[in-house]
């Protein structure tokens, strides 16, 4: 490949004047002529029979429009399991459960009204951990599934099962062996832009959804069957996206207060906006998921990992989201980080009365990637191999086939490994602390590392991974790409743009995006698993392909040359590849053998039956759909990483202040640096929370740090000092060689921070958030002295 | 929408006139960040709010002698932005860096934070070790009132509801004396206290021994509170780490800490005892003593 451009330079995102200048519109931002406003009332109770809702006074409060309960709006189930509805009816499941929602002249007035709504409740038995709701007698949860049948467990009928080899001959060969439980908690997305929405009606009953979804063509989808079951089967559905606040997962379902915008804006005939504050975002939007896991490992003499064994309890909540498939990504670290020839991997989702849970980037990878790294160091330890040297022995390669069929073409694991080592200083380390230098007073440091697998090339959780692009050249040389992805602020409409200047062969001034409008842009599937510039970047080299065929082919005919003596580069027609030396006559030799595209272009507009020059294309990734067995090729390339991370740990107060924050990735080729250390360092910060700060805590199923003082979002002054570190691989699958990399950010961090922990004071943290109270509660009830137990013999 | 008047009174009788006619809905207003979040958490419900900013004379700071004059309306920013008082006063300085944010500290008040009397209030314990009174102006005339005297409950203080603070009153503790103070939070910035703690340590002319001592706790109590028995523990003994871990050791009865969703009773407790040896510590090491800085100095 010659010279780039474009791929590979520290670009400036497209969008991000806009957004310091506060021109960027966000759904907060918008109004629409005649708008009203939607505000929902939620559940008093975590689990309760509804046995009257009186709305009459609401319904009379000057100003308010319409007032709807479960009772007032045709069936509509909604959801993975379609075991939800916008408003519930008889029952309530959670305290974030829609009783009835008012539509109003301004948000005041929607909330006055809500305050009129009487509702009558009679408490049931609730629970609050897997545990409980698998205890026999507990409660049941959902009594029928969708189709009405009764159900007898609050077990989710999702059997995730992955067997690979045979873990007990696994366990039998294994001359070390190490096992712990592992806990993660509710983490909420904290997407700045807090969730939002406006339902408008034309007046032929089409739908407009202004809209931040991160799934506009799958959210149509679920739009059209809402409007069906609403006797409106013949409606168009048109989904356009403003500036996305952040989504990280959030919107990767579409949810209850969508539709109840869209029963609002029927009943009242006016466009309904509903816009979420941060207690309801707390309260109302699904979380990640909270998981228990039991989790064994064993390596031979040589320090091989013969075995993984995983049992995993997760808590569902009270409705089940897409989140409920993350067990299939949760396979990814399960099955293939590091090499492993026998695994075990079984997972049950159970309902409970707390809130519910979804998406969140990484997709289950840093739940599992928590107790696979956590106990890895356990193992290392068991076995008497230094951590680091541990994880290399048994780091994948490239061109190994995992036990669960991935094929791994490019693997930048070991690089990433030896870089995060000796940016560390882990040899150095190591020696001070056999000498004990490594503690100053009360406080003590200590090193740890984690790795990570994820998806790299998409991932066919759907049956299309697809996308869609149309380019458009216009008279002046001007290139409009249409793509389905959208933008949530991870960079892509950016990376997009240099991909194309790139493989048309424009200047990058004279390319632009064109994006979140379904009836302009075709299909994809959404902006999730990573995939966005992966899968975009490839459409767009295919597009590319297809559009400088049809401008060469144009272009000879004027220029009186063969099409594939033509090049296009910068937007200059050249004639190239030795045309003359083939006796041809070149009409343009006198112009220095290259002529604007845009010339070209208008000749072939403004001449007798003229013609323009548009590409289109679908581009759908080699990805294969797990089989009955959860095996199959998921992702066409495959990324990894690993985090180093040096901590100081105050004996006395049980803080951990981070020293050295190391993340190395293997992206396969930076097409943005400067993007992609903005994905890194937000991932690690995102990593970082998780481990140390983040919790939705629920008393009761309830919220009660509901806002930010009290939910511990870490801030810029907490500086964390983040050092991107990039390892190229080159994949052959990604375009220009890269791979996905928004999510694997945020996987290895925890793992990496209790390890460090470890390996500072001799404490083994398996629950997070590791506060200092943990900390502290620990190293009280260990007896011996931290120094000498936190110099483990290796 | 329930309408707010909103009132801008120039003079302290024009702002105790508004506050006499537009009745108990009526409340002061300075820098509004705690006035705001309490409506929006529907804590407060104000008819009328009477802002005390353009209330001439109300900010900045006055060095008269002994003492320094503090008025109501200085903000924190003010506080940061003089060096002199870092020096003086270092443990008033180290509370109000560490508060909310940069935002918040540009327009959040002196007078704001005292007269809130939140348990968890920074600069309550450091005024507290200093010995500072409060001057309110009311219907019935000025009082001076000791801070000592000033924090009656959560929330709530010695002050009537028409009475407006107008500067802090502080004693300059002189050049054999030194303070610090600590906060532990879960976060750098944004964040208020699982607990905080001042100490103001006056030594003996020779420099051996503690001459006298001012200890200071919040959230740890439903007031911040002085830690009497620590106080007695440090007074007269020598300025050694051994003073300093049995002062903390008589920290005592006075406080109870109590378990919440931000924190657990039993760490607060034992967190107390730490931060009293490290703000001494601090104190000690600004006074030229060989001990050792508990944070960064700025
Ligand atoms: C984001 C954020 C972070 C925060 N962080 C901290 C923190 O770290 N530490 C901390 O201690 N606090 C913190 N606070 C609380 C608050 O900001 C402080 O207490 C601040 O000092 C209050 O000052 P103010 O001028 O804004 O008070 P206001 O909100 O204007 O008033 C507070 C109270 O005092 C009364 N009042 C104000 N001035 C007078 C006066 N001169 N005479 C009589 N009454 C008066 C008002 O009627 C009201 O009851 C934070 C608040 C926010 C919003």
């Amino acid at each position: 490949m010659s010279e780039l451009n474009y791929v590979g330079r520290r670009l400036p995102k497209v969008d991000a004047r806009d957004k310091v200048t506060g021109r960027a519109v966000y759904i907060n931002d918008l109004k629409r002529p005649g708008m009203l406003h939607g505000k929902i009332l939620y559940s008093a109770h975590p689990h309760a029979i509804v046995k009257s809702i009186d709305v009459s006074r609401a319904r009379a409060l000057p100003g308010v429009r319409a007032v709807l309960t479960g009772q007032d709006i045709p069936e509509m189930p909604i959801g993975f399991l379609q075991d939800n509805r916008p408003l519930k009816k008889d029952r309530v499941r959670t305290c974030r459960d829609e009783i009835a929602a008012v539509a109003a002249v301004d948000q005041e007035t929607a909330a006055e009204a809500l305050e009129l709504i009487r509702v009558e409740y009679e408490p049931l038995p609730a629970v609050f951990t897997p545990e409980e709701a698998l205890a026999e007698g507990a409660p049941l949860i959902h009594e029928y599934d969708a189709k009405g049948k009764p159900i007898t467990s609050n077990k989710l009928k999702l059997p995730w099962k992955l067997i690979c080899g045979d873990v007990e001959e696994g366990r039998g060969r294994s001359r070390h062996v190490a096992q712990g439980t592992y806990r993660t908690t509710w983490i909420n997305h904290c997407c700045l832009g807090t969730s939002g929405v406006i339902a408008e009606f034309d007046l032929d009953r089409n739908l407009t959804m202004y809209s931040i979804t991160q799934i506009p063509y799958l959210a149509q989808n679920d739009y059209l069957a809402a409007l069906k079951a609403m006797g409106l089967g013949r409606s168009r559905v048109r989904v356009v996206c403003q500036t996305i606040g952040g989504g990280f997962g959030s919107k990767l379902d579409t949810h209850c207060y969508e539709f109840i915008a869209i029963l609002l804006a029927q009943a009242t005939g006016k466009p309904v906006k509903i816009q979420f504050n941060r207690e309801e975002e707390f309260l109302a939007q699904a979380t990640r998921q909270p998981v228990v896991m039991e989790v064994s490992q064993g390596c031979d003499h040589n320090g091989r990992l013969a075995f993984r064994d995983v049992h995993m309890l997760l808590d569902n909540g009270g409705y089940t989201s897409w989140g409920a498939t993350t067990p299939s990504v949760m396979m990814v670290p399960i099955s293939s980080l590091y090499r492993v020839p026998n695994v075990r991997y079984v997972a049950d989702c159970v309902y409970t009365n707390n809130l519910y849970a979804q998406a969140m980037r990484g997709y289950g990878n840093p739940q599992a990637t928590f107790g696979i790294e956590s106990n890895l160091d356990q193992l290392a330890l068991e076995a008497g191999i230094d951590p680091v040297e541990f994880r290399l022995i048994n780091a994948n390669q490239g061109g190994d086939v995992t036990p669960q069929r991935f094929v791994v073409k490019t693997c930048g694991l070991p690089e990433c490994i030896e870089k995060v080592r000796d940016g560390l200083g882990w040899p150095e380390h190591r020696k001070a602390r056999e000498e004990g230098r490594n503690r100053d007073g009360h406080k003590v440091r200590g090193q740890g590392v984690a790795s990570l697998i994820h998806v790299g090339g998409g991932a066919r959780v759907y049956r299309s991974d697809g996308h869609g692009m149309i380019m458009k050249l216009d008279d002046f040389g001007q290139l409009k790409v249409f793509t389905g992805a959208v933008e949530i602020g991870q960079g892509n409409e950016t990376v997009l743009r240099q991909v194309a200047a790139e493989a048309v062969g424009l200047c990058i001034e004279d390319v632009q995006v064109v994006s979140h409008d379904t009836d302009i842009c075709p299909w994809d599937v959404g902006t999730h698993a990573s995939r966005a510039a992966f899968i975009s970047g490839n459409a767009a080299i295919q597009c590319a392909a297809e559009l400088r065929r049809k401008i060469f082919e144009l272009a000879a005919a004027q220029l009186e040359v063969g099409p594939d003596d033509l090049d296009l580069r910068q937007g200059m027609v050249v004639v190239a590849r030795g045309a003359e030396a083939e006796g041809q006559r070149l009409a343009v030799t006198e112009k220095g053998e290259s002529i604007p595209l845009s010339k070209v272009l208008r000749r072939g507009h403004f001449s007798p039956q003229g013609r323009m020059i548009i590409a289109e294309t679908f581009y759908d990734p080699p990805n294969e759909m797990l089989d009955k067995e959860f095996k199959g090729n998921l992702s066409c390339s495959w990324a990894f990483g690993a985090s180093g991370v040096e901590v100081e740990v105050d004996l006395q107060t049980g803080q951990v202040r981070i020293l050295k924050y190391l993340a190395a990735h293997d992206v396969g080729r930076a097409l943005n640096p400067m993007l992609l250390e903005g994905q890194i360092y937000g991932g690690s910060m995102m990593g970082v929370g998780m481990a140390l700060s983040e919790e939705v805590k629920l008393e009761r199923g309830r919220p009660v740090n509901g806002n930010f003082l009290d939910y511990k979002l870490l801030t810029a002054k907490d500086r964390v000092p983040i050092t991107p570190i990039i390892v190229e691989t080159d994949d052959p699958a990604g375009p220009y060689g890269a791979k996905g990399v928004g999510e694997p950010g945020c996987v290895p961090s925890a793992p990496a921070i209790a390890n460090a922990i470890f390996d500072a004071v001799g404490v083994r943290i398996s629950e997070l958030p590791i506060t200092p109270e943990r900390v502290l509660r620990a190293l009280r009830e260990k007896k011996e002295d931290y120094c000498r137990i936190a110099r483990p013999a290796c | 929408m329930k309408d707010i008047s909103y009132h801008k009174p120039i003079t302290l009788e024009e702002a105790l006139t508004l506050k006499r006619e537009l009745g108990p809905g009526a409340h002061y207003i300075s820098g509004g960040t705690d006035v705001m979040v309490l409506r929006r958490q529907r804590k407060l419900d104000p008819t009328a709010l009477i802002s005390l900013l353009h209330v001439g004379g109300l900010a900045g700071l006055r060095w008269e002698g002994e003492v320094l004059r503090l008025g109501a309306a200085t903000t924190l920013c003010d506080i940061l932005a003089d060096r002199g008082l870092h020096e003086r006063l270092p443990a008033l300085t180290d509370a109000v860096r560490v508060m909310g944010s940069t935002q918040m500290r540009n327009v959040a008040t002196m007078g704001g934070n005292v007269m809130s009397a939140a348990p968890s209030g920074d600069t309550l314990c450091p005024l507290l070790c200093l010995g500072a009174s409060c001057r309110l102006v009311g219907e019935e005339g000025e009082r001076l009132v000791p801070l000592d005297e000033f924090f009656v409950g959560p929330r709530q203080n010695a002050a009537r509801p028409e009475e407006i603070l107008t500067e802090l009153v502080v004693p300059l503790p002189g050049p054999r004396s030194s303070g610090a103070f600590i906060k532990l939070t879960r976060r750098a910035a944004l964040d208020l206290a699982l607990l905080n703690m001042a100490v103001q340590l006056w030594l003996s002319p020779d420099g051996a021994r503690l001459e006298k001592a001012r200890v200071a706790a919040g959230v740890v109590a439903p007031t911040p509170l002085r830690l009497c028995g620590a106080e007695e523990a440090l007074t007269g003994q020598p300025a050694t780490t051994a003073t300093l871990e049995r002062a903390a050791q008589a920290i005592g009865g006075e406080c109870s800490p109590r378990d919440s969703h931000r924190c657990s009773a039993w760490y607060r407790e034992e967190m107390l005892r730490v931060l009293l040896v490290r703000a001494a510590s601090t104190a000690l090491a600004r006074l030229g003593l060989d001990f050792a800085l508990s944070g960064p100095e700025i």
